[in-house]
């Protein structure tokens, strides 16, 4: 009896695992399977590095160059990141060295309620607040890239300050008492041991918030302005997965608009699979030190 | 001989259970001064009084330690933590090369010229006897050592702020017995340049290296002495029944 209530477990729980990884294959199938058709008519070089963006042809031929969405992409994902990070370690510092563990416990409940808060809620508050911000302070419109950027990053914040401050809480276990042991001051000690030895760990918490940054379309879409330009920092411009919210639903299916969507897609999937190689490669760098 | 560390009458308590009773004892220059006792008996409280590591945990303390004449609650934290290092049970290298890891607080405290460090890093190394072994990777990462090497590099960090106090609590606990014996000759030999307190729940380690040695017991001081009359003869039954094991 126990012994076929085992193998009925260790069934099941293969079955479960094979099903999230067939699931998985399916989707990547059925993107490139979708985009497959546009590169009979557009070559990928046109496609990714072009940037005239005009899928049906009321003025000229049509075209469909996706360069400056692919640089949107990365730049916003990239700027939030860059913000959140700096924010999570900062809070999660002070998490560490300033509070005891109740307080530790309250903060971190109340930081946990952002991440319940859905993304159009952000692109409102980002509407009314942070796009009045940049208008008053003289950005055509108030939209643009960095009111996207701030945005996202207040998005990834949840996820990023647990993570900081648990591998930095780790560290502190570890290193705090020998450093004060030294004599020396434990912000110091924080600056140049504690954080510099949770690097290998904050960056595994990196890896999914690139993820969610690039994929994130809703919020992202309502501040970024949606127009096809190459991103710069007060300038409107538009990401891939905006692009395809956008557009999909008026899309012709079975269309060279609806392929370049899903190529877009797949374009995305690519320049995320990059990205966390690139990150998990440059663990290992830090992990051999 | 000249006392190092006196300490009266201290006692300290944390959230009104009594950690420390009322101990006083004189710590001789240049000696090995162990601190033996059962488990939780506060052997690590005491050590944690002689570094002002117990000022920032919650705990109440009375009575005055002083350190060749000044009394250390006067001192400022980092000050007395120059005059007094200590080394902990599970070494904890700091994940940078074995050379940052010497040279990191000598440049807290401002040493930034290349020659006086390296001076610094080499007399220390050989100091601990670790100089030979590392000499030509001084820039691999300090975690790669071995557990024994590790301590040893802990010791050495310890001194590159040239303390007058080593206090060591159970260095040797988490280390295979030949690194132990490395360690207790390296005790040995720093006795000659540094007073050295450790706490020890090894017996023969104690009988082994120290001069003198403390009996703590129950937060109390049972018996201080010096290290062959107290295993040989001790004075107390208390502390002649630990000693042959009947407790603890």
């Amino acid at each position: 009896m126990r012994y076929l209530q085992d193998r009925i477990f260790s069934f099941l729980i293969c079955a479960f695992t094979a099903l999230s990884f067939v699931s998985l294959l399916f989707v990547i199938y059925f993107i490139v399977r979708e985009a497959m058709p546009l590169f009979s008519e557009v070559s990928p070089g046109e496609f990714i590095f072009g940037d005239r963006w005009m899928p049906i042809g009321y003025t000229g031929e049509p075209s469909f160059g996706i360069f400056n969405f692919i640089a949107a992409t990365a730049a916003v994902s990239f700027l939030a990141i860059i913000i959140a990070l700096f924010i999570s370690i900062g809070a999660a510092s002070f998490l560490c060295l300033c509070t005891g563990e109740g307080t530790r416990e309250g903060i971190y409940s109340v930081i946990d309620l952002l991440a319940g808060i859905p993304s159009v809620v952000y692109g409102f508050i980002g509407i009314v607040v942070l796009l009045r911000i940049f208008f008053r302070v003289g950005v055509h419109t108030g939209s643009c890239v960095l009111a996207a950027s701030i945005l996202l990053s207040i998005m990834l914040l949840p996820v990023l300050i647990s993570s900081c401050c648990e591998s930095m809480l780790r560290a502190r276990d570890e290193y705090l008492l020998p450093i004060k042991a030294l004599g020396v001051s434990e912000w110091y000690g924080l600056a140049t041991v504690i954080i510099p030895a949770s690097w290998k760990n904050i960056l595994l918490a990196v890896i999914p918030a690139v993820g969610r940054a690039m994929g994130e379309t809703m919020a992202v879409m309502m501040v970024i302005g949606n127009a096809n330009l190459f991103p710069s920092l007060l300038g409107k411009s538009e990401t891939i997965p905006a692009v395809i919210a956008l557009e999909m639903g008026t899309a012709v299916s079975g269309s060279t608009h609806y392929h370049a969507l899903y190529g877009a897609g797949l374009v995305l999937m690519v320049m995320l699979f990059v990205i966390n190689t690139a990150i998990s490669i440059l663990r290992r760098r830090l992990s051999r030190i | 001989m000249n006392n190092a560390l006196t300490i009266e009458k201290l006692s300290v308590s944390y959230d009104n259970k009594e950690a420390l009773k009322d101990i006083s004892l004189k710590i001789p220059e240049h000696r090995i001064t162990a601190v033996i006792g059962p488990s939780g008996c506060g052997k690590s409280t005491f050590l944690k009084c002689l570094n002002g590591q117990i000022m920032e945990e919650n705990a109440r303390v009375s009575g005055k330690v002083t350190l060749s004449g000044t009394d250390i609650s006067k001192l400022k934290p980092s000050d007395l933590r120059r005059k007094v290092g200590l080394v902990f049970q599970t070494p904890a290298p700091f994940p940078m090369s074995i050379y940052k890891n010497m040279t990191y607080a000598p440049r807290y405290y401002g040493i930034n010229d290349r020659e006086e460090l390296k001076r610094t890093v080499t007399e220390k190394l050989k100091l601990t006897g670790l100089y030979d072994e590392v000499k030509d990777e001084l820039k691999k990462s300090a975690v790669k050592l071995s557990g024994g090497q590790k301590q040893r590099l802990c010791i050495a960090r310890a001194l590159t702020v040239d303390p007058e106090v080593l206090l060591l609590d159970e260095p040797c606990s988490a280390l295979d017995i030949k690194s132990t014996s490395v360690i207790e000759e390296l005790l040995l030999r720093l006795k000659e340049t540094y007073t050295i307190v450790i706490v020890t729940h090894n017996l023969g380690q104690a009988a082994r290296i120290s001069d003198m040695t403390a009996f703590i017991n129950d937060g109390r001081l049972v018996e201080f002495g010096e290290t062959g009359s107290i295993f040989k003869a001790p004075e107390m039954e208390e502390t002649k029944d630990f000693i042959t094991g009947s407790f603890g």
